[in-house]
């Protein structure tokens, strides 16, 4: 017996799927406000946004080739010309710096893309299957979380290669198992309520009840866990083009930009010194924008009574 | 229950409050207690001009302006296994005060002298050399020196596959106890480069501790002993009383290891050190407006870094020629990446192998600048007006920083002629057993250096002959191949320079099978009250520790 | 309670042989020469086809894990290709060395991190709450390296009051001890305070909400006791989860901050033996680490039950 029978007629459904939209409109709205409410959060989004501003307008907005290098201009002073002064072999800083956005907001939003969307199929079905394919999951997820995922990231490099591609999937890897667990717990609890039983008692297909009640009603951790997993990302990116193995070259990743530059703190600070604050600022702005999601999805969180 | 609840919260905030209390005398301590320079604990630092209990230090501590004692800290970002028989052919510069050698030569064209072995015969007819070794002298462990230390660290080498690089000898045999004879299987004028610079190890001990017991720890016979290896940190040494020659003013050697350029400077600045090498050419500028000049470090400790682009494929572009042609010498402005990458320190030569060397004339050099659109026009004519795509391959680990610079600025410089070209970091030991077989890569180059030893352009050619274990990535034309054995069997020194020259021009300027990138010198800076004489240095890795002192500070 | 921790302890005993498993796939897929790796590039054919031997290459890959497992039961990790002394002497005298650092870290931001989350969970919604949570936010999102290159520029380079590298016991040389140790700790201890800062505020304030503490209140109790009795023995769990957490990165969470400071500690041993290909090494330090990750879950999993009787139903 399937309930959509039940209903007397269609113009019903239709009255009822219109009243779900305008419902989603209001709870958006409302979502969009408590965000907003805050200064810091609109601090956070407004950096954000300028970052991925940057990052898509690069081509726009860098005054040269940021792998080009100009002979005998290496390591030169802030101009008019170099905006930022240029790098140890020539090559226009500002520029670099530009395309560095890029690279740090490519890497991270793809991996994160990746993550979820793999980790969360992954919990449902972990949740769904129960029996031996949880318990591998699981294992398989306790064993990532116990090496170091900077060892693994280092040894899948030398195996991947460090192009953006393989380091996108290399850092998607990482960030799988947090998201599974948290997929499954988020399943299962939902499984376990009542209209869930119902629905499984009526005869639904289990697709069916993971599609219509899991998925949506995890949406929220789902996208708090997506937000806060891209500023980690890009902290692991340039953490290992720092160490001398992200990004190969001659790509400019805000990393890699640092470790170069630190042979050069003595003489030439600000070439270390300007991506440490564009990368900085830009994780502070994810965070912030991150925890100002999470606290309009769940205001319970933020521990306002 | 009112004052329990008040004392546990108190609790708490007198705890942080004593951590951060803590915390600020300790940042006040660290800040002013100790003085730069003088904290390696060293009783004789306090005491600058002690004299030992030693008749000889006596004697020449007095005279010369010379001050006995102190301790002289350096810094170095590697520490190698020490005994080295199996890759390296001679000890890195941090082993000097405590290894010595047969005989060393000072720079280049010097005449060698002795040390070890005190005089040593060469027939040139039978291929032997024979050897006289000192007597009365002993290892820091009391053992003594004789033919049976010789014979084994000479044949330690087999153990290991190296013995190419003391010229391959058929036989080494002890004589007596202090004479050794080498039998070499062909004519060489190279001899005493292969044999004289070794550095001599103890059998006893090698036979009593093991490989593993040698790798950490130096026995040696030289004027300092060893007294504590801290791997990653500091490796020290104290004067060796037992020593057989005069002894050294200074009476502790500290070695520190730092593996970040930025932080070796620094801690000269700060006067922790007493001499720094910049490996790069930036603070070179900052050290002179701090008032210190450098001293630049014979050629004797030269390298050069090279490409070599592989000609398998027939079908590649850089097999052909022209191409290779039109790449090194219009292609790329090389004076421009040496000075960019090394300042004054570094600086780009046509010559194969070291400038200083006997077969060395100007006409060597040919090259001036870059001509990007000659360069792009001979591409054109040999059938790539559109240009290519190529790899750039460079190894990684250790000392290859320098290879992915040379890597990324020779991208660059190609992108602007139309060849597209890919960085492909390759480890150091796949590098080896793949890529230079030619197993892995049909096209591309290959980014490599090497340090001189005293044997130069020797190992560059073992590298890179016909016959080396580079050659494998080359396709050698007949002449090449013939002028290389004429090389070697060259029976006097002019018929070897000659042909080396002919050798040069061939590989570099027609064949274009080489392609030198820059050679380095070494900048050193010395502390004011760091003392190396002119007459300190000795060949590539050597010190004379009569030659070296510290004043108070 | 024992039936639980028996089989925590099985599971992690588990977890531990999967990931020593996983550790020794992962390096046979690195694009490595072991053969040249150990012996150096200078070798011929001879040695080569000795040292395949040696290396037990021959052999599948499950039975070199199972002749590696044998060894390690043994307490035989190998020799190191770098140092070539045994891989347990290398680590024996980096891990102190990183131990002592972490722990003195540890030690300054737990209570400078909790007292800060209390300030602002009482003060919750007043300027110093603002200010603090501000200030946590930034210093958590910045990049430990990044923390680590700027102090390095300020203090050593500008103000020369520190060394650049090195590392020294105290009870060794106290003063120079101090002149090493003083930045990487403040490194290491600000990402702690920060993170303990907020994750104390937001338990805290999550355990201000419960039900008992409004009885308490309206029972006509002050706050401080409240605060004390209540909420802190509850807040307790998460601050265990705090602990835990910090153990559990001991290692690679130093990495950076070692990189930057030239400290001759686990960290950098771990970045160093992948560089290098230190095939023996690398495997002992994932072990090392996932032994410690794993211990630190095993032993905030029995604080659990301890503080929390109502945890041990699950």
């Amino acid at each position: 017996m399937n309930t959509k029978s039940m209903t007397p007629s269609g113009t019903d459904t239709a009255a009822k799927r219109a009243k779900k939209r305008a419902e989603t409109k209001k709870n958006i709205q409302r979502f969009l406000r408590t965000m907003f409410s805050r200064k810091i959060v609109i601090v956070g989004a407004a950096g954000t946004l300028f970052f991925v501003l940057i990052a898509i307008f690069a081509p726009l907005i860098a005054t040269h080739d940021p792998n080009f290098i100009e002979n005998g201009q290496n390591l030169k002073d802030p101009s008019f010309q170099h905006l930022f002064g240029t790098d140890m072999y020539g090559r226009d800083l500002f520029s670099r710096i530009i395309y560095g956005a890029r690279v740090s907001l490519l890497t991270g939003v793809l991996s994160v893309l990746m993550a979820t969307i793999i980790g969360t199929f992954l919990g449902m079905l972990a949740a769904y299957c129960g029996g031996i394919v949880d318990t591998i999951l699981m294992r398989i997820c306790e064993v990532m979380h116990t090496i170091p995922q900077l060892a693994v990231s280092m040894t899948l490099i030398t195996v991947l290669g460090s192009s953006m591609a393989a380091m996108a999937v290399i850092l998607c890897i990482g960030g799988i198992w947090g998201t599974l667990r948290m997929m499954r717990a988020s399943a299962l609890t939902i499984m376990n309520n009542d209209y869930v039983l119902a629905a499984k008692l009526s005869g639904e297909p289990m697709i069916v009840i993971l599609y219509k009640h899991v998925l949506p009603n995890s949406i929220s951790p789902i996208i708090v866990s997506a937000t806060q997993s891209v500023g980690m990302t890009i902290l692991m990116e340039s953490g290992l083009s720092f160490l001398g193995v992200g990004i190969k070259v001659p790509t400019a990743s805000w990393g890699s930009i640092i470790n170069e530059a630190r042979t050069f703190l003595l003489t030439n600070p600000l070439y270390a010194l300007i991506p440490c604050a564009c990368l900085a600022l830009l994780i502070i702005s994810l965070n912030l924008l991150g925890d100002g999601i999470r606290d309009a999805l769940d205001p319970t969180l933020r521990g306002e009574s | 229950m009112k004052s329990k609840k008040m004392s546990g919260f108190l609790k708490r905030l007198i705890s942080g409050a004593m951590a951060l209390a803590m915390l600020l005398t300790l940042a006040a301590c660290g800040g002013g207690s100790d003085q730069p320079g003088g904290n390696t604990g060293s009783p004789a630092a306090s005491d600058p001009v002690s004299q030992t209990s030693d008749p000889a230090a006596e004697n020449t501590g007095s005279g010369d302006g010379r001050t006995t004692g102190g301790d002289l800290t350096l810094v170095t970002s590697m520490f190698n296994g020490f005994f080295q028989p199996k890759s390296q052919t001679t000890a890195m510069e941090t082993c000097w005060p405590a290894l010595e050698s047969l005989g060393y030569q000072v720079d280049v064209n010097d005449p060698w002298q002795p040390k070890l072995a005190e005089s040593w015969d060469i027939d040139y007819d039978a291929f032997t050399v024979t050897l006289h070794l000192k007597q009365g002298v002993s290892f820091h462990n009391g053992d003594p020196f004789n033919a049976d230390d010789v014979v084994f660290t000479l044949t330690a080498h087999n153990d290991y596959g190296t013995q190419s690089n003391i010229g391959s000898p058929v036989s080494v045999e002890k004589v007596d106890d202090y004479t050794v004879v080498v039998t070499y299987g062909e004519f060489s004028l190279n001899y005493e480069s292969w044999l004289l610079p070794r550095f001599m190890y103890s059998k006893e001990t090698f036979d009593e501790k093991g490989e593993d017991w040698m790798m950490n720890n130096i026995i040696g016979t030289g004027p300092y002993k060893m007294t504590e290896f801290v791997p990653d940190d500091h490796l020290t040494f104290e004067r060796f009383d037992g020593y057989w020659g005069e002894p050294g003013y200074v009476d502790t050697y500290t070695w520190r290891f730092m593996q970040d350029p930025t932080a070796q400077v620094a801690a000269f600045m700060n006067g922790e050190i007493g001499r720094v090498s910049p490996m790069n050419a930036s603070p070179v500028e900052l050290l002179r407006n701090n008032g210190f000049e450098p001293v630049v470090a014979p050629p004797i400790t030269g390298m050069q870094n090279y490409i070599v682009p592989i000609t398998l494929d027939p079908d590649a572009p850089l097999s052909n020629q022209a191409v290779r042609q039109a790449i090194y010498q219009y292609g790329v402005d090389w004076d421009a990446l040496a000075n960019t990458l090394g300042g004054d320190m570094y600086y780009h030569t046509d010559a194969y192998a070291l400038t200083g060397n006997p077969y060395y004339k100007e006409d060597l050099e040919f090259t001036n600048g870059a001509d990007y659109e000659k360069a792009k026009q001979m591409l054109a004519d040999a059938g790539y007006p559109d240009g290519f795509k190529t790899e750039i391959y460079y190894g990684t680990g250790g000392q290859a920083a320098g290879s992915e610079a040379i890597a990324t600025y020779v991208q660059a410089e190609l992108a602007k002629i139309g060849v597209t070209a890919e960085c492909v970091p390759v480890d150091g030991t796949v590098m080896n057993a793949e890529y230079w077989s030619g197993k892995t890569a049909k096209t591309g180059m290959i980014i490599s250096g090497l340090f001189f030893t005293p044997i130069q352009t020797l190992r560059l050619n073992q590298s890179n002959g016909p016959t080396g274990t580079q050659a494998a990535v080359t396709t050698w034309s007949d002449e090449t191949k013939e002028l290389f054995n004429k090389i070697n069997a060259a029976k006097t020194q002019e018929e070897q320079n000659q042909l080396m020259h002919e050798y040069a021009v061939r590989i570099v300027q027609e064949e274009s099978i080489y392609w030198p990138v820059y050679n380095g010198a070494t900048y050193e800076f010395y502390q004011d009250w760091c003392h190396y004489s002119d007459k300190a240095r000795i060949g590539n890795a050597g010190f004379d520790a009569h030659e070296i002192w510290v004043d108070a500070h | 309670m024992t039936r639980y921790l028996l089989k925590r302890l099985g599971q992690t005993v588990l977890i531990i042989i999967l990931v020593s498993f996983l550790t020794f796939l992962l390096v046979s897929i690195m694009p490595r020469d072991p053969v040249y790796a150990m012996y150096g590039t200078d070798i011929n054919e001879a040695q080569y086809e000795i040292g395949y031997k040696e290396l037990n290459l021959d052999k599948n890959i499950i039975e070199r894990y199972l002749i590696w497992a044998k060894q390690v039961l043994h307490g035989d990790f190998g020799i190191s290709y770098k140092y070539h002394t045994p891989v347990t002497q290398v680590i024996g005298d980096k891990i102190g060395v990183t131990l002592y650092l972490s722990i003195i870290s540890t030690l300054i931001s737990m209570p400078i991190g909790i007292l800060l989350g209390i300030i602002t969970a009482v003060k919750r919604g007043k300027w110093q709450d603002t200010v603090l949570t501000l200030t946590a936010n930034v210093t958590a999102s910045v990049p430990s390296f990044v923390i680590a290159v700027v102090l390095m520029w300020v203090f050593v380079i500008k103000m020369k009051l520190f060394s650049t590298s090195g590392f020294t016991l105290p009870w060794v040389d106290f003063g120079q001890s101090v002149k090493q140790g003083f930045l990487p700790i403040v490194c290491l201890s600000l990402g702690g305070i920060a993170g303990t800062c907020r994750q104390t505020r937001s338990s805290m304030l999550e355990a201000i909400r419960q039900d008992y503490v409004r009885t308490a209140r309206s029972k006509g109790l002050k706050e401080g006791f409240i605060i004390y009795k209540h909420v802190m023995r509850n807040g307790l769990v998460p601050i265990i989860t705090l602990v835990g957490g910090r153990l559990s990165s001991l290692i690679a969470g130093s990495a950076f901050v070692e990189n930057v400071f030239g400290i001759p500690g686990m960290g950098n041993l771990l970045v160093n033996s992948v560089n290098n290909v230190d095939i023996p090494i690398m495997q002992a330090t994932v072990m090392l680490t996932a032994l410690v990750v794993s211990l630190a879950y095993l032993v905030t999993d029995f604080l659990y039950v301890v503080v929390d009787p109502r945890i041990s139903l699950k």
